[in-house]
């Protein structure tokens, strides 16, 4: 049953007489909120079981894609070019994922400052002004650590870096999880911070957790252990990363397919999610092998009404850019799976003529970024380090999402976020802000490719007016795009000849107000001639102003 | 839920891996009891134990046993204690000891009679050996430095070979060189001694140390394992798929006690590793020479004449298929990465036997070829799987879980 406040009752009534009476219908208006936070009862955790989750997704789950005739006769037809993917369940009538418990729109639609970006999900760090009280340590695993609490009374995990990569895995962290929240994807608060060990005392009730789920008291030897292994600052200062503990009651991992059944609130199987299928572009950006089922988490949460319900975040991100954790990235992550039948099939075939040229090894001029390089990069071939059943059933129009939100990140949004880092060395820092940009306009060229990169429209001023993401991404120069648009009534019928333009604006003169239209759009760049279509539906009012309904994309 | 799934959710939530290890070796990982299943071999199926112990008393030092059951008259076992640095120096002590016993049809023994029904011989034998030895380099970086090894060994050995049914009339297969093919020692029971020593060159894989670190760090395969000493980055070599360097070894046994035995059986052995065009692809040649010398009218035993064939030489054909009093091998395989850890291969090997020097010839080679692909470690073979075929026999396949060529 589904239950609504009278307050919200009455906007709603509200809104569907103002729009009846001076605008598009309600009901035609584009859809910016999934109503996927109402009050649940508390979910059932499921664990996390990271080796079948490899098995399942490198063995299983594309065997059973395969004997799955709508798949594979939406693959086959694509590749003859003559049908397209299975599309995303998600979408409003622009093309668009609505916000939700897994995504918010921000930097693509509501620009955000560097300093917005860089600031991320709130740049919670622990008070350094007082004690901080260890709760538990752990010694083995990836990286050493403890939790701590900080005179505030907030909790916060805090992990160090170990070895000879220093800074490497705690700036990707920082930076991406910023990348992560700007894009729109809940994420925790993640930091570079510095402290001095002497800020540290044991909490009575401090515990030493180990891998095999067994813990017994953490005693002062154990902290000074961790800490040995941690090299200070020439100041004495320890650099670690901060990540604050996330409100709510963690029940698991989502999983990249299927749905959570007793989840009320969880309707669109998460491989047909707008959102998680266009991750892959944007992890393709950050070179985020690593994104896999273990490295998402769902949080029963309270709503602003009080409502209860599951939250889905986006966790981990110690294996980006150039880090996997410990390590450097292997240079042909990104370019296979670990395990990767088809490619070991090519190289066994071709008697390893098949050459992979990023085994040659290769020196690594900046240690505090790790191997991240655009020269094997391929913007729709990139892979997790094995197989994501969101991002393989990604078709263009979700490739061309992700790769919007990519090209919106200008310059100096990198440059800010980059800065999060913490990075000592400047010249690591330029590179890895050379590197995050070039990497952009290669997602930006390959995607804008392949979809009509024509966004942003509204009506205005008699106008139907749009960018051209290419253009504004500087990836195209103005002079060398042309645009084409057909204006249609809702019928089909042609309102006037085709108009091959210059400027991103198409002029709505002599269009009959209070009715509903069509714009098909295409844009000619000089090496690729015109391109596939984009169908903008539009509604104009009397006053010349109006509202974009719906946006069709051909890929 | 596939019940794989069921399984391996299963085994991850109850620790199934560790646990079984914990069962079966201490807390250190340094002492095991482990059984084991053998599926053919010289006395056929079976099962048995095998201990090993890494770190005795605290010292290093390292012991291993192992025994395996396929009937009451087919056991075999080993033995071995090896102190890797004596007294903390280079040197180092190895003993050992095997016993076979076997009237299996599958044996070396019985390599030559296998088509005939009608005969089957029996062997039982002993061999005792304790050997000091010393190395170029001991400590963290041995692995990573070139190799050389000199040892000597002084053994005691019993054979006991014999006609299990079919008498002991001389073979007439094609395998055997006319020496073999008189069955020497045959119905008698041999003890003697043994001296010998070998020396080892071995730079296989081998490449200087580095200021700066490469990436991946070793080249062909990602994972591989590199130390970081006083600045420099030396790689561990990777014997198990060496794409440059040689390894070049001598060995020379002098055999003799009751019953005239006593011979001189030297060999000698080149390895090349010759890198291609891609990375990962490498062309690997061996060259391997073996002779026994008689003194007069002494003889060698059966058993300890030079034998072709099995999953290391000659592999398209059985273990023990050639037999006689030299041999000579050439083996090339053409290796390529197909992925991180495995590879494949497509190998020639040409081979003959003989009796004496003037009996080798072009037209005595025997050629087998195939393929297979192997799984590995960062440095060390984990598993091979290759089938071999010659004109001689049917098509061979065949795992194998150690590479020394």
């Amino acid at each position: 049953m589904i239950r609504m406040n009278p307050h919200s009752l009455w906007t709603l009534l509200f809104a569907l007489v103002l729009y009846g009476c001076a605008g598009p219908s309600a009901n035609r208006l584009p859809q910016w909120m999934d109503a996927d936070m109402r009050d649940i009862p508390k979910p059932t955790p499921v664990e996390e079981f990271q080796k079948w989750d490899f098995i399942d997704h490198s063995l299983f789950y594309p065997l059973g894609t395969l004997l799955d005739l709508e798949w594979t006769a939406l693959r086959v037809a694509g590749r003859l070019g003559v049908g397209q993917g299975k599309q995303a369940d998600n979408l409003n009538a622009l093309d668009e994922a609505p916000n939700s418990s897994w995504f918010t729109n921000r930097h693509f639609h509501h620009r955000m400052s560097p300093e917005a970006v860089a600031e991320g999900p709130g740049s919670s760090q622990p008070d350094t002004s007082g004690i901080w009280r260890v709760k538990s340590g752990k010694t083995v695993g990836l990286t050493p650590g403890f939790t701590i609490v900080d005179p505030l009374g907030k909790r916060y995990i805090i992990k160090f870096e170990v070895g000879q990569w220093p800074e490497m895995s705690s700036s990707a962290e920082a930076i991406s999880t910023r990348i992560f929240h700007a894009a729109g994807y809940n994420v925790p608060q993640n930091s570079v911070i510095f402290f001095r060990p002497e800020q540290l005392t044991l909490a009575p009730d401090a515990v030493l957790r180990f891998p095999d789920g067994t813990r017994r008291p953490l005693t002062a030897d154990d902290l000074k252990h961790i800490l040995k292994a941690v090299d200070p600052r020439p100041d004495g200062r320890l650099r670690a990363l901060s990540s604050a503990y996330l409100d709510g009651e963690p029940l698991g991992p989502p999983g990249f397919h299927g749905r959570r059944r007793d989840d009320p609130n969880d309707r669109v199987l998460h491989e047909h999610r707008r959102e998680l299928r266009g991750m892959r572009v944007i992890s393709s950006w950050l070179h985020d092998t690593d994104r896999r089922t273990a490295n998402m988490l769902d949080l029963y949460v309270s709503g602003e009404r009080g409502n209860r319900f599951v939250r889905h975040y986006v966790i981990d991100f110690g294996s980006t850019l150039g880090s996997n954790n410990r390590t450097p990235h292997a240079p042909h992550y990104g370019i296979d799976y670990l395990w990767d039948p088809g490619s070991m099939a090519k190289s066994l075939l071709t008697l390893g003529f098949r050459s992979r040229d990023v085994a040659v090894p290769t020196i690594l001029p900046y240690p505090s970024i790790g191997y991240y390089d655009n020269g094997s990069f391929s913007p729709g071939g990139w892979v997790t380090s094995y197989p994501n059943a969101a991002f393989l059933w990604r078709t263009d129009r979700d490739g061309y999402w992700g790769a919007k939100i990519v090209m919106s990140f200008t310059d100096a949004d990198i440059a800010a976020v980059v800065k999060t880092g913490r990075l000592l060395d400047p010249d690591a820092e330029a590179e890895l802000r050379r590197l995050m940009i070039e990497l952009r306009d290669m997602i930006g060229r390959y995607w804008f490719e392949r979809v009509n990169p024509l966004d942003h429209f509204r009506v205005e001023g008699r106008s139907l007016v749009f960018e051209d993401l290419a253009v504004t991404g500087g990836i195209e120069e103005r002079p060398n795009s042309r645009y084409r648009a057909a204006l249609r009534a809702e019928d089909e019928r042609p309102q006037g000849p085709e108009q091959v333009m210059e400027s991103t604006s198409v002029p709505l003169d002599g269009l009959a107000p209070d009715r509903y239209y069509v714009c098909d759009l295409w844009t000619e760049r000089p090496t690729n001639g015109w391109s596939d279509r984009t169908r903008v539906r539009f509604y104009l009012g009397k006053d010349g102003a109006g509202a974009v309904v719906g946006i069709g994309r051909e890929d | 839920m596939y019940p794989l799934g069921e399984f391996t959710i299963h085994a991850e939530r109850s620790r199934l891996p560790e646990r079984s290890l914990d069962f079966f070796m201490n807390d250190a990982r340094t002492f095991g009891v482990f059984p084991k299943v053998q599926f053919g071999g010289e006395t056929g199926t079976g099962g048995g134990v095998k201990i090993f112990h890494a770190d005795l008393a605290g010292r290093r030092k390292q012991m291993e046993l192992g025994y395996v059951y396929s009937g009451r008259r087919r056991q075999a076992g080993q033995f071995q204690y090896h102190d890797p640095s004596l007294a903390g120096t280079r040197g180092y002590a190895l003993l050992s000891g095997e016993f076979l016993k076997t009237h299996n049809q599958n044996s070396s023994v019985n390599a030559s009679v296998r088509d005939d029904p009608t005969r089957v011989f029996a062997i039982n034998q002993v061999d005792a050996a304790f050997s000091l030895g010393w190395r170029m380099h001991t400590g963290r970086l041995a692995a990573a430095r070139p190799f050389v090894e000199l040892e000597t060994t002084f053994g005691w050995h019993y054979r006991n070979f014999r006609a299990d049914l079919g008498g002991e009339s001389s073979l007439t297969d094609q395998g055997s060189s006319a020496g073999a093919a008189l069955l020497p020692g045959i119905g008698e029971k041999l003890g003697y001694f043994s001296w010998g020593g070998r020396l080892v060159l071995d730079n296989r894989d081998h490449r200087p140390p580095v200021q700066e670190p490469p990436h991946p760090w070793f080249g062909s395969l990602p994972g591989e394992r590199v130390l970081n000493v006083e600045g420099m980055f030396y790689r561990i070599r990777n014997t198990a798929y060496a794409t440059r360097g040689g390894r070049v070894s001598l060995v020379g046994t002098y055999g003799s006690g009751a019953d005239d035995v006593r011979f001189f059986k030297a060999a000698g052995e080149v390895q090349g590793y010759l890198p291609l065009f891609n990375p990962g692809q490498v062309l690997a040649v061996r060259g391997r020479l073996e002779r026994v010398f008689m003194f007069g009218s002494s003889f060698a035993p059966y058993a300890d004449l030079v034998t072709l064939g099995g999953g290391k030489e000659m592999r398209g054909f059985r273990r023990g298929f050639f037999r006689g009093e030299g041999s000579l091998l050439v083996n090339v395989e053409y290796r390529y990465l197909i992925w991180d850890s495995w590879n494949a291969f497509f190998f020639w090997d040409e081979g003959q036997v003989f009796d004496r020097f003037d009996e080798v010839s072009w037209t005595a080679f025997h050629s087998t070829f195939g393929g297979g692909v192997t799984l590995r470690t960062a440095s060390r073979l984990l598993v091979k799987f290759q089938v071999g075929y010659s004109f001689a026999e049917k098509p061979l396949i065949g795992f194998s879980f150690a590479q020394d060529f």
